[in-house]
């Protein structure tokens, strides 16, 4: 602890310059980092809102409708995968409001006291097999996706599409030998829609995303396995209020219309 | 090299503050680094089948990697210091481009070129090279990044040692094949041998390239900073284990290069003259 | 003039232009002889080895050795299969070789197998006083030592031609001595191009001097003939002598400037000696030489323009107009120690006075002098 306090104030005072107010401590509990005083009570000022990727689309546009709906607020937002996120969040990154993509992950935040009030479950997501518009492998089913000599796809079973994709192949019995094993969807639908791969295990959003470089083809047992969203206000958040109004907004009918429109189920 | 033991300092003392803090920027985060070890559990971490895996992988690539960029850079140094052709400036540019490209660029470049729908990729299909997803591909992938670290520091060595011992070779009746291994690769063979440290270390951390190109399979095509970034979702503990392991695997071969280079020269010193023998007279033969 | 080989005779026969570099010569090298090229710095000297070499490759020309053609129309042998061999100002001893492995290089890419080789290389160390050396790395040798391993190892690869490019300019003065009679030992009967600075280099070492200056040659012959009546400015210097260029009269020749040379024509009797004479090594050549420029003198016409070469040493300084044939108004330029005595240089004489002569003239730049020569001081000879 010591060697890391020396550390820091040789750093910060060599670099004395470039110093910023939030750069300045090595990392603290977020709990000392929400200096700033309490900001206004309605729905006004600015949040920051941290979400998992693959809802990069449909959180852009609920941005968007949450700001046009209340006049002087700012809605800033960053995606990630959701254990980077969470890594951040742990860090003391100054976020209002998380979005997961599985529970798992958001359980590490609760655990860890980081989260106000229990998270919202908002959506669900379920795989599909994601093939070239050709589909040159001829894939039908699950169980293709293990003939020999087709170039499959997946996540790394430690990240969550991952482990959802495991939870397929326990279910369906079809073990695979994947080519490669990713580290997120989006890497997984890249090879697959530059035809490096035969195929794909994605979420169904992402092929629904992807438009016309990639096919979709369910997974019929995957609804047995699907992936549920939670969402939460954080402790730490500068401007709890609007964040609550952004967290039922996102729950509301008009977030679960953008939500269902992207391919997304009910939670 | 410490120089300043008293007497005459040859430079302005504010550089050495500036110095001070460009030094404190590199050795600060890996320090930082060191202190997030959980050492109680290090060896356990590091040691996993996964880690291994990819640490062998790792050493076997760069190595592959190494000897493809001395084949191949060796002639190309030759050719961009020895010779002149229209268009050699633009040349030399791109193929030092690798070194300034983002990774990912380099990978998206190499998916077009020997990717399965690349330029390549069916003519390789046809003759039953499958460059997809396979160790080829990472060895592809880390060369790409690499060789212009060993082109660069060719080339350069080249340029300072000049043609005159090798024109005094060439009337000595050895033939020019003769006079490139007997006589040329011997007088630049530290910078071969730093050049190929400096590629070997450069393909050890390749990352982005691999990622696009060769994907992420545990034996195959997963090599050790793959490994990291994936530990890092689930495991931060084994990521900065395995990041030691890195730092320390990459520590050590440059500091042996720096060591090894230097104690080459010591046989030679004391004569007053540079290691090529430069220095007494320019024009020679000109 | 003697010396023309035929055209497939032995020996060295070059014409070359390379117009970058303004360079158009011809030079004709019989066998077994050795040629000094003296000239001033970009005169061309280097260039003329190069394309001998195979260094650089001419605009136009032809080089044939022996009767082979190296280069003409179509024709370009590299520098390995030529078998001419360069030892240059530095040494250029590859570093990471010994001493021997050095010498040793030649026969090894001739094709001999290492111990041949080295046993080639060591005969040719002892050569040159230097087995004690083989064992040794370039860098371990003083200057002296390593330009002796290059004279070795340019000998080692039995070249037909030998080039020399100032082998002793980077010498210090106490080595020089010993390097310059090895060098005139293992030049005895060898075909060599040396390119000097030095006089005295070419006296010692060379059968034959030619003179370039930018990149022509302007003189050439016999070495002891040509810096005895030298027909440049620059050889003059080179050659220690005081050079004046005119028309004839019926007793000397009168320079453009109008001063009347009184002097001596029958040439070769009266020739200035001084340190031209001291060195010149083969008396029998030199007398074959002699006659031959005797009769090219015979033949001088009138019209046709003449030189006049006097020593400075020759020459009488006084502050008065003494009586005398030859006597130049002259104001001093500036002064030069020579060995122990003093060089008086004006714009058109040079002049050569002790310490005690200088002081009692009140020697200084802008003073006004009488320089004054006997007739029998002056060698007259066609340009």
């Amino acid at each position: 602890m010591s060697l890391r306090s020396v550390a820091a104030v040789a750093f910060a005072a060599v670099l004395a310059v470039a110093v910023t107010a939030c750069s300045a401590g090595t990392p603290a509990s977020p709990t000392a980092e929400s200096g700033p005083a309490a900001k206004t009570v309605s729905a006004r000022g600015s949040i920051t809102v941290f979400a998992a990727a693959s809802l990069t689309a449909t959180f852009s546009e609920l941005a968007k409708k949450f700001e046009a709906a209340h006049p002087g607020v700012s809605v800033e937002t960053s995606f990630a995968g959701s254990s980077e996120l969470v890594a951040q969040i742990s860090a003391g990154a100054p976020a209002d409001v998380f979005a997961s993509a599985d529970t798992a992950t958001m359980a590490k935040l609760t655990t860890a006291s980081l989260v106000a009030g229990a998270p919202v479950n908002f959506a669900t997501n379920v795989l599909e097999i994601a093939v070239p518009p050709k589909n040159p492998a001829a894939v039908r089913s699950f169980a293709d996706l293990a003939r020999p000599g087709t170039k499959t796809v997946v996540c790394a079973s430690v990240v969550p599409c991952g482990a959802a994709t495991v939870a397929v192949e326990r279910s369906t019995g079809v073990a695979l030998s994947p080519v490669s094993e990713e580290n997120s969807v989006t890497d997984v639908l890249g090879k697959v829609s530059s035809g490096e791969a035969d195929a794909g295990v994605v979420y169904v959003t992402d092929v629904k995303a992807a438009g016309s470089s990639v096919r979709g083809i369910a997974i019929p047992r995957a609804k047995q396995s699907v992936n549920t969203y939670p969402i939460a206000v954080l402790k730490g958040a500068a401007n709890p209020t609007t964040a609550r109004a952004f967290d039922r907004f996102v729950t509301g009918p008009i977030g679960r219309s953008v939500l269902v429109a992207a391919g997304f189920g009910a939670p | 090299m410490n120089r300043f033991r008293g007497g005459f300092e040859a430079v302005p003392r504010w550089t050495i503050v500036v110095a001070a803090v460009g030094g404190a920027l590199v050795l600060l985060p890996l320090a930082a680094m060191a202190t997030r070890v959980n050492w109680g559990g290090f060896l356990a971490l590091v040691s996993s089948e996964s880690s291994v895996a990819a640490l062998e992988l790792s050493l076997r690539t760069s190595l592959a990697a190494t000897v493809l960029c001395v084949l191949f850079g060796v002639p190309m140094a030759l050719v961009l210091a020895r010779t002149s052709f229209p268009g050699q400036r633009v040349v030399r540019t791109v193929v030092l481009l690798p070194l300034v490209l983002p990774p990912v660029i380099g990978g998206i470049a190499l998916l077009a070129a020997f990717g399965r729908q690349g330029l390549l990729g069916h003519t390789l299909e046809v003759l039953g090279v499958e460059i997809a997803f396979s160790t080829t591909a990472v060895v592809i992938a880390q060369t790409f990044v690499a060789l212009p670290f060993l082109v660069l520091s060719l080339e350069g060595s080249l340029r300072v040692a000049g043609t005159r011992y090798e024109a005094v070779a060439a009337t000595l009746g050895a033939r020019p094949t003769t006079v490139l291994a007997r006589i040329t690769l011997p007088l630049v063979f530290p910078a071969l041998l730093s050049g190929a440290v400096l590629s070997f270390a450069r393909a050890l951390g390749e990352f982005g390239a691999t990622l696009t190109f060769a994907g992420s399979l545990q034996g195959t095509t997963r090599t050790l900073p793959l490994e990291i970034y994936l530990q890092r979702e689930m495991d931060p503990d084994a990521a900065v284990a395995l990041s030691l392991v890195l730092v320390v695997v990459s520590l050590v071969v440059v500091g042996l290069t720096l060591r090894t280079v230097p104690d080459g020269q010591a046989s030679d010193r004391g004569s007053g003259r540079s290691f090529l023998g430069l220095g007494s007279r320019s024009g020679g033969l000109s | 003039m003697s010396g023309l080989t035929p055209e497939f005779g032995l020996g060295l026969r070059l014409e070359a232009t390379v117009a970058a570099r303004d360079f158009d010569v011809s030079l004709d090298l019989p066998d077994g002889q050795t040629v000094a090229v003296l000239g001033p710095n970009g005169a061309g000297k280097s260039t003329l080895l190069s394309v001998i070499a195979g260094l650089l490759r001419p605009d136009t020309g032809r080089v044939v050795v022996n009767g082979d053609v190296l280069v003409d129309d179509g024709v370009w042998v590299p520098p390995h299969r030529r078998g001419i061999s360069l030892l240059a100002q530095d040494p250029l001893l590859f570093p990471h070789l010994t001493a021997l492995d050095n010498v040793a290089f030649g026969p090894r890419s001739a094709g001999h197998a290492t111990p041949a080789a080295r046993e080639i290389a060591r005969r040719w160390l002892s050569e040159v006083e230097g087995a004690d050396l083989a064992v040794r790395r370039p860098a371990r040798l003083s200057g002296g030592q390593a330009q002796r391993v290059a004279i070795a190892r340019a000998l080692a690869s039995d070249p037909r031609v030998l080039l020399l490019d100032e082998p002793l300019a980077a010498l210090d003065v106490a080595v020089a001595p010993t390097i310059r009679r090895m060098l005139r030992r293992v030049l005895e009967g060898r075909t060599a191009v040396l390119v000097t600075h030095e006089v005295l280099d070419a006296l010692t070492l060379a059968d034959r001097v030619i003179v370039l200056n930018r990149g022509r040659v302007v003189e050439q012959g016999a070495t002891s003939e040509v810096l005895q009546r030298p027909r440049h400015p620059f050889t003059a210097e080179l050659a220690g002598l005081n050079l004046l260029t005119g028309t004839p009269t019926p007793d000397g020749l009168v320079t453009d400037e109008g001063f009347r040379v009184v002097g001596s024509r029958e040439a070769g009797g009266t020739a200035p000696t001084g340190p031209a004479a001291v060195g010149s090594r083969d008396g029998s050549r030199d007398g074959v030489r002699h006659g031959v420029r005797d009769g090219v003198l015979v033949g001088a016409r009138l019209g046709a323009r003449l030189g006049a070469a006097v020593r400075p040493s020759a020459i009488e300084v006084h502050e008065h107009r003494p009586e005398s044939l030859n006597v130049v108004r002259v104001t001093v330029r500036d002064l030069e120690p020579r060995g122990d005595l003093i060089r008086v240089r004006t714009e058109t004489l040079s002049a050569d006075v002790t310490p005690g002569q200088a002081a009692a003239l009140d020697v200084t730049p802008g003073t006004p002098l009488w320089f004054a020569f006997p007739a029998t001081a002056v060698a007259i000879y066609p340009l």
